[in-house]
C-alpha cells in the first residue's frame, strides 16, 4: 500500500489568489484542499476564466481544461466541475472522493437558507463564531428567499447559541437555547443549557424548561461538566499557561507576552465579521 | 551544425581525445597536429611567462624546453587531492589548471572538425575520485554546457560500452583488456550474464600485482622479463575461461614486439586487438548514447561505477500504486541524483526499496517524525537522494510546507546508507 503521493504536476510560480482567506495557492494539491475543505464557502462563480487560466498556463493542465470547457459547453454546474478537477488531480482516495461526492449532492440538493446554514457551521468549526453568527442571523430573518422550517430552524438557533458560547456571551447563549427548544427540544441542548448555567451562575434556564431536567440527569451533566473543567485545567491554554508561570522571571515575562499576543490575534478571527 | 560528441580519457600520463560521428555510428581518435598521428597527448599544463598563455602537451614542454614557461604536470592527481601549485608568484588550485588544460584539450576537436559546438563530452578515468569528477563538471558548466551535457565514467564504463559496440561476434563470449601504463597493469574483464531481461553486462577490473615500469622494456633483458610476466598474467586469468577476444592498450603496448610468447598465447584461438584509444572511443559511444532519449544498447552494465540495485519506492500516481524508480542498477552513481516530491499520507516513515540483480531486496527506513506536526497530506516533501559512491546513498528529505495554508521550514532530515 503506497503512502506517499507522488507530485508530478508542477508548482505555479504565480499564485491563485483567495481573497476570502487571504492566500495564494501554489500547486493542484493545495487547489484541492481548498475546494474540499472550504466547499461551503465557494461562490458560485468559482469556477471562472481566471482558474481556467491558472491551470492551463501555471500548472500546465491543458487536458483537463479543455475536458472542462467541453463539459461546460451548454451546461454550468460549478459542483460538478469541482469534481471533476479533484478526480482529475488525484489528491484524495476513492473514499475520500465519495465522500466530497456526498457533500457535493447534499449542497446540490440544499436550499438557500440550507447552504448557507452548512457555511455558517464551517465558520463556527473554523474558528470565527461572530462569522457564523451574521450567517445564522440572516437565516433567521430570512434573507435567504424562503420560509425556513422548523427543524431548521431550531437546529439554527442552537447553532447560534453555540457561537455566542465561543465568545463568552452566556446570557445571549441561553436565550438562543431557549429558543431553539421552544422549536424542538432536544436533549443535547438541555444538556448545553444546563452546563451553560455552571460556567456563569448568573445566567437561569427557565422555570419551564428547568423543570424537564431531572435531578439524575443534573447530576450526570454536572459531573461530566466538572471532568472537562478538569481536564481544561491541566491541558491546551491552560496548560501552556502553567508552563510559562513555572519559569523565571525573564522567560516568564516573554512567554507570557508571546501567549498574549497569540490569544489577542485568536481573538480579532473569533470576533472578525 | 549539431555540436561535437566526445569521449576524453584523462590521466596524469597523457590524454586521448575521440569524436562520435552519428553518419557512421563510430567513434574516431582525434590526434594533436594535422599531420601527426600521435593521438596521445601529454597531461603537461605550460604558462608563459609574464603572459596569460597556456599551453598544453608538446607545446608545453617545448616552451618549458626554451625557458618560456613554466610546467605543471601531475594534473589528475593534483585535482584528486585539491591541491595547489605556484607558478610566478600566483598560486593556483588544481581545478583552475586543470580547467585550463582541459580547455585547451577541447579545442583541438573543434579546430579539427571546425565545428566550435561541442554538444556532450564524457571524461573517462582510472579512478572515481569525486574531487576529480566535480571539477570536470565545473569546467562544463564554466564552459557554457548544460549540467547534463557533461559526464564522468571509469575505465570499466568505457571499456564496456566500447565493446558492446563493437560486431557482436567479438564479445560472443567474455572479452578481456590489458591495459599497460606507467600506472599499473590493469586488468579488465567483460561477460554477459544471459538468462535475465534486460540482458546485463558485466565489467570486473583488478590491477594486477605484476604490474611493472615501462622503463624495463629499454632492455633486452627487461622485455623478456616483461613477456614472461605478460605470459604469466595471461595464462592464470584466461587459462580456463573461453573468450572471444583480448584488447591490449596502453603506452606499454604501443610496441608490442617485446610480448612475443605471451602474444602466441593470447593468440590461440582469441582475435586480439592492439592499440590506443580504446577507452576515449567507448566515451564516445556512451556520450552518443547518452544523448538519445533512450539508451540504444538492451543490457544493463554493470562495472566501477555504476549503481549495483536498483533503489525505488511505492507511490501513488493518479490514483494508482505503481512502483517509482528512484535510481536503476546499471547507472552512473554519480548522475544518479534524484529529486522528487511527495505528500506522505498518514504515515511518518519514508521506505526505500533496494533490489540487488539477483532479485535479493531490502527496505531502508527514514523517520519523518522530526518534521512539524500538521494535518494528513498537508506537507509537500522534497526528497534527495544522492550517492557518494556506487555503494553509498545519501536520501535528504526537506520540508516544503503546503504552500500559505502551511509555509515551509528549514527542517531536513539526512541519513545515510550503504547499499
Amino acid at each position: 500500500m503506497a503512502n506517499f503521493l507522488l507530485c508530478s504536476i508542477k508548482r505555479a510560480d504565480k499564485p491563485y489568489p483567495i481573497p476570502t482567506l487571504g492566500i495564494g495557492i501554489y500547486s493542484a494539491e493545495e487547489l484541492c484542499y481548498y475546494m474540499n475543505h472550504y466547499l461551503y464557502l465557494l461562490e458560485d462563480n468559482f469556477v471562472c476564466e481566471e482558474l481556467l487560466e491558472f491551470l492551463q498556463s501555471e500548472l500546465g493542465l491543458a487536458a483537463l481544461v479543455s475536458k472542462i470547457r467541453r463539459w461546460v459547453d451548454g451546461r454550468s454546474d460549478m459542483l460538478q466541475i469541482i469534481f471533476m478537477i479533484e478526480q482529475d488531480i488525484h489528491y484524495y482516495t476513492d473514499g475520500e472522493l465519495i465522500d466530497l461526492k456526498q457533500r457535493i449532492d447534499q449542497l446540490r440538493q440544499a436550499t438557500k437558507a440550507e447552504r448557507a446554514k452548512l457555511r455558517a457551521d464551517f465558520y463556527l468549526e473554523d474558528g470565527r463564531p461572530m462569522t457564523a453568527l451574521r450567517v445564522y442571523e440572516k437565516i433567521l430573518r430570512g434573507e435567504y428567499g424562503e420560509q425556513i422550517g422548523r427543524e431548521l430552524r431550531c437546529k439554527v438557533l442552537h447553532n447560534a447559541g453555540v457561537s455566542y458560547a465561543r465568545l463568552f456571551e452566556w446570557a445571549k447563549a441561553m436565550e438562543c437555547f431557549v429558543e431553539s427548544c421552544h422549536w424542538g427540544p432536544n436533549e443535547d441542548v438541555l444538556k448545553q443549557m444546563y452546563q451553560l448555567t455552571l460556567l456563569d451562575d448568573l445566567v437561569e434556564i427557565p422555570p419551564e424548561i428547568f423543570s424537564a431536567i431531572s435531578s439524575a440527569q443534573q447530576f450526570k451533566w454536572k459531573e461530566e461538566f466538572d471532568t472537562l473543567y478538569r481536564k481544561a485545567q491541566h491541558s491546551g491554554k491552560a496548560l501552556e499557561a502553567h508552563t510559562i508561570m513555572d519559569k523565571d522571571s525573564v522567560r516568564r515575562g516573554e512567554g507570557l507576552g508571546r501567549l498574549m499576543g497569540e490569544w489577542k490575534q485568536e481573538y480579532r478571527v473569533m470576533v472578525r465579521e | 551544425m549539431s555540436g561535437l560528441i566526445l569521449g576524453i580519457d584523462l590521466s596524469d600520463d597523457y590524454c586521448q581525445i575521440a569524436c562520435f560521428d552519428p553518419q557512421v555510428m563510430d567513434a574516431e581518435q582525434v590526434s594533436f597536429a594535422k599531420d601527426d598521428d600521435n593521438c596521445l597527448i601529454p597531461t603537461v599544463l605550460c604558462k608563459r611567462k609574464k603572459m596569460d598563455q597556456w599551453h598544453i602537451g608538446e607545446e608545453a614542454y617545448s616552451h618549458a624546453l626554451c625557458g618560456q614557461g613554466t610546467v605543471v604536470d601531475k594534473l589528475i592527481r593534483l585535482a584528486g587531492k585539491d591541491g595547489k601549485a605556484t607558478i610566478e608568484g600566483v598560486t593556483y588550485s588544481a581545478a583552475q589548471l586543470l580547467s585550463h588544460y582541459v580547455k585547451r584539450l577541447i579545442e583541438i576537436p573543434i579546430k579539427k572538425y571546425n565545428n566550435p559546438q561541442i554538444e556532450r563530452i564524457v571524461f573517462t578515468l582510472q579512478e572515481e575520485n569525486i574531487e576529480v569528477m566535480d571539477a570536470l563538471v565545473k569546467i562544463g558548466d564554466s564552459m557554457g554546457l548544460p549540467r547534463e551535457a557533461v559526464h564522468v565514467a571509469t575505465h570499466s564504463e568505457a571499456y564496456l560500452y566500447y565493446v558492446i559496440s563493437q560486431q557482436k561476434e567479438i564479445w560472443a563470449n567474455q572479452t578481456c583488456l590489458f591495459n599497460l601504463t606507467e600506472r599499473g597493469l590493469h586488468y579488465y574483464e567483460l561477460r554477459t550474464l544471459r538468462g535475465r531481461t534486460p540482458n546485463v553486462v558485466e565489467v570486473s577490473h583488478e590491477m594486477l600485482e605484476e604490474g611493472f615500469s615501462l622503463d624495463i622494456l629499454d632492455t633486452e633483458s627487461g622485455r623478456k622479463l616483461a613477456d614472461r610476466i605478460l605470459l604469466s598474467c595471461a595464462d592464470r586469468l584466461l587459462g580456463r575461461k573461453l573468450v572471444s577476444s583480448v584488447f591490449l592498450t596502453g603506452r606499454g603496448f604501443e610496441d608490442t614486439g617485446w610480448a612475443n610468447e605471451s602474444l602466441q598465447y593470447i593468440c590461440n584461438k582469441r582475435r586480439v586487438f592492439a592499440g590506443q584509444g580504446l577507452f576515449c572511443r567507448g566515451a564516445a559511444f556512451l556520450a552518443y548514447d547518452y544523448g538519445l532519449p533512450q539508451s540504444a544498447y538492451p543490457y544493463i552494465g554493470i562495472c566501477e561505477g555504476r549503481l549495483q540495485s536498483t533503489v525505488s519506492m511505492n507511490v501513488l500516481h493518479e490514483g494508482r500504486s505503481r512502483q517509482l524508480i528512484i535510481a536503476a542498477a546499471g547507472t552512473n552513481w554519480y548522475g544518479a541524483r534524484a529529486n522528487i516530491e511527495l505528500i506522505p499520507d498518514k504515515t511518518d516513515v519514508l521506505e526505500l526499496m533496494v533490489t540487488a540483480l539477483n532479485g535479493d531486496r531490502r527496505i531502508l527506513r527514514v523517520d519523518l517524525d522530526e518534521l512539524p506536526v500538521r494535518p494528513n497530506k498537508m506537507t509537500r516533501l522534497e526528497v534527495v537522494v544522492s550517492f557518494s559512491q556506487a555503494g553509498s546513498m545519501t536520501v535528504r528529505v526537506f520540508d516544503r510546507g503546503f504552500g500559505d495554508f502551511y509555509p515551509a521550514t528549514d527542517k531536513m532530515i539526512r541519513k545515510d546508507f550503504a547499499i
